[in-house]
């Protein structure tokens, strides 16, 4: 199943947010896509996952999606969005209550999904009681239970620290690793934007159009290897040339709002 | 140093005949009243001069029920009260904290001043007469109030038990007229003045008077202990009192017919004083007249047995009788 | 060369004098104060000390009883009522009212309160007529309920869930604003169906601040009881005030309000206990 931008703009009141942006994601593939602050990316995706309701233009989804899948453009987002007043299992069931899952079979699921991402022994814990990565693997986990297509990966890492995003980074590359699931991943670090992408759609300064998509040579298995980290580097900073100057007016126009 | 202490000296000795020199101007004093003619010879007395005549010189404290009144005497807010009897009043007194030194208003037969008013619903029921209210729904203002205790004389007179009367306390006059207009009860006592417009309008039905059937003493002059300590003032006032009640009684109350005052030109500056005080129109005014005895007299004996059947009831606490209360020195009885 | 630093970075310094003659000495500390703790025993020793205080006054006779009866004539008062069995009567009297009008009172606050948190239509017309209604006194329409309901439970019923319909709707939707929007875009996001975001979502969302609310309409039914039994009540707390004050009984007065206090304690107990419950999570 692909994911198609079609000429997306969009406006907030008087302010022109993305200006006809249009790309495709294709099955299985993996698509970042960073721009200095206030480009629009989080709108960009929420438009994308038919949380946004797009000024022109529109998001597609050609080709069906895989049989088993509950909800084929799934989110994880910035700050987890969990329940506080459900556990660790009731909030990746959450999303299955409302399916035609029997108890059992969504009570597989969601063993399953804990498996996968660690959190088996933590099933009975409250948000409260978890540090900020275990909380995003709760929302991986839940994104995991209903099987997406396509994972809408909104700055998943940014709220946490360094230590904790190179962590969950290393998941990000396991469970994106048979190629049964793409994704678009949101994010303002470069790093890992070059990381995990198979493609990185670079857009400009408000109002966001692309810029330039910059493909990345490499299978995400070579990516970690001692010998990748200099190539990975030179196409961070080719990036980082694309949005150096615009980041900078972004911030000067922040500071003089 | 001797210098200021002469000088503070000085400004005592000052001060000190400055004092006395006022005290023999005129006594000063507070009256607490309610604005309703069944105080109307204390207008008289104010607006004619009578207190000032007698070396006093009064200030009038307003009050808008009686209850506040008796606490305010207590409290030594006023010096004296003026308004009917309540529970409230002879829990205060029993206590000691007033006494009673004079009469006001009663009721009195040819005199309306307390009604006993049907719904419309009830009198078409057959609830005609005051007689017929024997077990009825019966709107009262507050327990203990001196329409609660009309209601225990009537019951008396035709010998129903007022246990049978379903007695509604419902705390305000409009309340009261409310539940009587919406048919919520089958009868209400009530003053002329409130129930006049609920009558004329169609909103309910009058029965009779208070005054025509169980006669009793409503209101009374009283003072806290510490004001009768000064023995001038209470006689000076209760004098100019007595002038103006005699005065009220012979031009005013002697010109009464059917409950009304006339309108002449003996009656007209005094109904023009009560109106001016009491924020009503001469017209009102006249229908509006509360007997009070020429003398200032007080019916004693109603006294203690509205206390007896306060404290039969347990609204006034037990253990004292009218003697306890009223300041003999002074009170004129009947 | 290296080590050597390291040995001098190691040694603790304060033991002796630096070269300059300077001895060191300890950094003041100066964040104390500014965090109040929640001392148990000292609110009770001062209330006990308060009542200790106001019986010294009333025995020695430094105030006038009918002013302010002393603690032990209040109790007395209340031993009395309850030998006599008429405390009884009085507080089941009025906790049929408080219970039943509360009880409306909420379940109407409730619905009117998510349909505004909810719904546009009912947003733009149920807040106007929240702020045009919600500051008139009841007591200002006593007259009215009474032409309306008569004299019976109904107007002491409505005068308490009256009171107690307004605090609550406005509590209820500002609960429902404050459910964090991003929760229901996740919900959303997952497809699930309205009814059970409004179930699932909203109302544990705004489950905290409407228990808030619980404990300010609680007060309120306790407060208007004595104005709904302003309207012909023969028996109740509120009725019991009221007359102990129309006839000065002042210690009877006082065992009222201590009753109606402890009304008010043992409802605030039981809002805690359901807080702990429902909201543990927290």
């Amino acid at each position: 199943m692909d994911l198609i931008a079609d000429h997306i703009s969009h406006r907030f009141g008087g302010l022109d947010v993305l200006d006809r942006v249009s790309f495709t994601v294709a099955s299985g593939e993996v698509v970042a896509i960073v721009g200095p602050s206030g480009c629009g990316k989080s709108t960009l995706l929420s438009i994308l996952g038919g949380l946004l309701r797009p000024s022109e233009g529109r998001a597609e989804l050609r080709g069906a999606p895989p049989d088993n899948s509950l909800n084929p453009l799934t989110f994880v987002f910035q700050d987890f969005a969990l329940l506080p007043w459900c556990t660790v299992e009731a909030n990746v069931a959450f999303p299955l209550v409302h399916t035609a899952l029997d108890a059992a079979a969504r009570q597989a699921v969601v063993d399953d999904a804990l498996r996968r991402t660690g959190l088996s022994d933590f099933r009975g814990a409250y948000p409260k009681q978890l540090s900020g990565g275990m909380r995003q693997r709760v929302g991986i986990a839940r994104a995991l239970a209903v099987r997406p297509a396509i994972l809408l990966m909104d700055e998943p890492l940014s709220a946490l620290d360094s230590q904790t995003r190179e962590l969950l980074m290393e998941d990000f590359v396991r469970l994106l690793a048979d190629g049964a699931m793409g994704a678009v991943y949101v994010t303002h670090n470069l790093e890992e934007a070059v990381r995990l992408a198979d493609r990185v759609v670079v857009l400009s300064r408000r109002p966001g159009r692309v810029r330039e998509v910059v493909s990345i040579p490499m299978t995400r298995a070579e990516r970690g290897g001692i010998d990748a980290r200099g190539k990975l580097l030179t196409l961070q900073n080719q990036l980082w040339s694309l949005i150096r100057e615009e980041a900078i007016d972004a911030e000067r126009e922040v500071q003089n709002a | 140093m001797m210098k200021f202490a002469r000088l503070a000296l000085a400004g005592l000795l000052a001060m000190a005949a400055g004092g006395v020199a006022r005290a023999d101007d005129a006594l000063k004093a507070k009256i607490g009243v309610l604005r309703l003619s069944s105080s109307a010879p204390v207008f008289i007395a104010q607006d004619k001069g009578y207190f000032r005549d007698a070396g006093l010189d009064i200030e009038l404290k307003f009050f808008d029920a009686a209850q506040p009144i008796a606490v305010a005497t207590t409290s030594g807010d006023v010096d004296f009260g003026i308004t009917a009897f309540t529970a409230g009043l002879y829990n205060l007194a029993g206590k000691g904290t007033l006494k009673v030194i004079g009469g006001m208003s009663r009721e009195k037969a040819g005199y309306p001043l307390i009604g006993y008013f049907a719904s419309n619903n009830a009198y078409a029921a057959g609830l005609k007469t005051p007689k017929d209210l024997a077990g009825k729904r019966i709107a009262v203002t507050q327990v203990g109030s001196s329409f609660h205790y009309s209601l225990g004389l009537l019951a008396d007179k035709y010998g129903f038990k007022l246990a049978d009367v379903k007695v509604m306390p419902l705390q305000s006059l409009s309340n009261a007229a409310a539940a009587l207009k919406g048919e919520t009860v089958d009868a209400a006592l009530l003053p002329i003045s409130t129930a006049r417009a609920l009558v004329d309008s169609g909103g309910a039905k009058f029965l009779g008077w208070v005054g025509d059937e169980t006669p009793w003493q409503l209101g009374a002059v009283f003072a806290s202990p510490k004001t009768l300590a000064n023995k001038a003032l209470v006689t000076k006032l209760l004098g100019a009192l007595v002038r103006a009640d005699r005065e009220y009684h012979d031009v005013i109350l002697a010109s009464v017919k059917d409950g009304k005052a006339e309108i002449n030109d003996k009656t007209k500056p005094l109904l023009e004083i009560i109106a001016k005080y009491t924020n009503l129109p001469v017209e009102q005014v006249v229908g509006n007249c509360a007997y009070i005895d020429p003398d200032g007299k007080l019916d004693v004996k109603n006294v203690d047995n509205q206390i007896a059947w306060l404290q039969e009831q347990g609204f006034v606490d037990k253990g004292f009788a009218a003697d306890a209360i009223i300041e003999k020195e002074y009170v004129k009885a009947d | 060369m290296p080590s050597v630093r390291f040995k001098m970075l190691e040694r603790a310094p304060s033991q002796d004098a630096q070269q300059d003659g300077s001895v060191a000495r300890p950094v003041a500390f100066r964040g104390a104060g500014f965090m109040p703790g929640g001392g148990r025993a000292s609110g009770w020793i001062a209330l006990a000390l308060a009542i200790a205080l106001w019986q010294l006054a009333g025995s020695a006779g430094w105030v006038n009883p009918l002013f302010l009866p002393a603690p032990s004539a209040i109790a007395v008062a209340i031993y009395k009522l309850a030998v006599s069995g008429a405390l009884w009567q009085h507080v089941s009297a009025s906790v049929v009212r408080i219970g039943s009008g509360w009880l409306i009172g909420t379940m109407a606050g409730v619905i009117v309160g998510f349909a505004i948190g909810l719904s546009t239509l009912a947003r733009g017309v149920g807040i106007t007529f929240i702020s045009a209604l919600f500051p008139i006194p009841k007591i200002a329409l006593l007259p009215l309920l009474i032409l309306w309901l008569g004299i019976g439970e109904e107007p002491k019923i409505a005068t308490i869930a009256l009171g107690v319909f307004f605090s609550t709707a406005i509590s209820v939707y500002s609960g429902v604003d404050a459910v964090p929007r991003n929760l229901i875009r996740m919900a959303q996001s997952f497809n699930v169906p309205f009814h059970a975001i409004v179930i699932r979502v909203i109302w544990p969302g705004a489950l905290p601040s409407i228990l808030a609310g619980f404990r300010i309409t609680a007060s309120v039914a306790l407060l208007l009881v004595v104005s709904a039994e302003m309207i012909g009540a023969q028996f109740g707390i509120g009725a019991f005030v009221l007359q102990a004050g129309n006839l000065m009984q002042t210690d009877q007065l006082l065992a009222g309000v201590v009753i109606l206090s402890l009304f008010g304690l043992a409802v605030g107990k039981a809002i805690n206990v359901l807080e702990a419950r429902l909201l543990h999570w927290r």
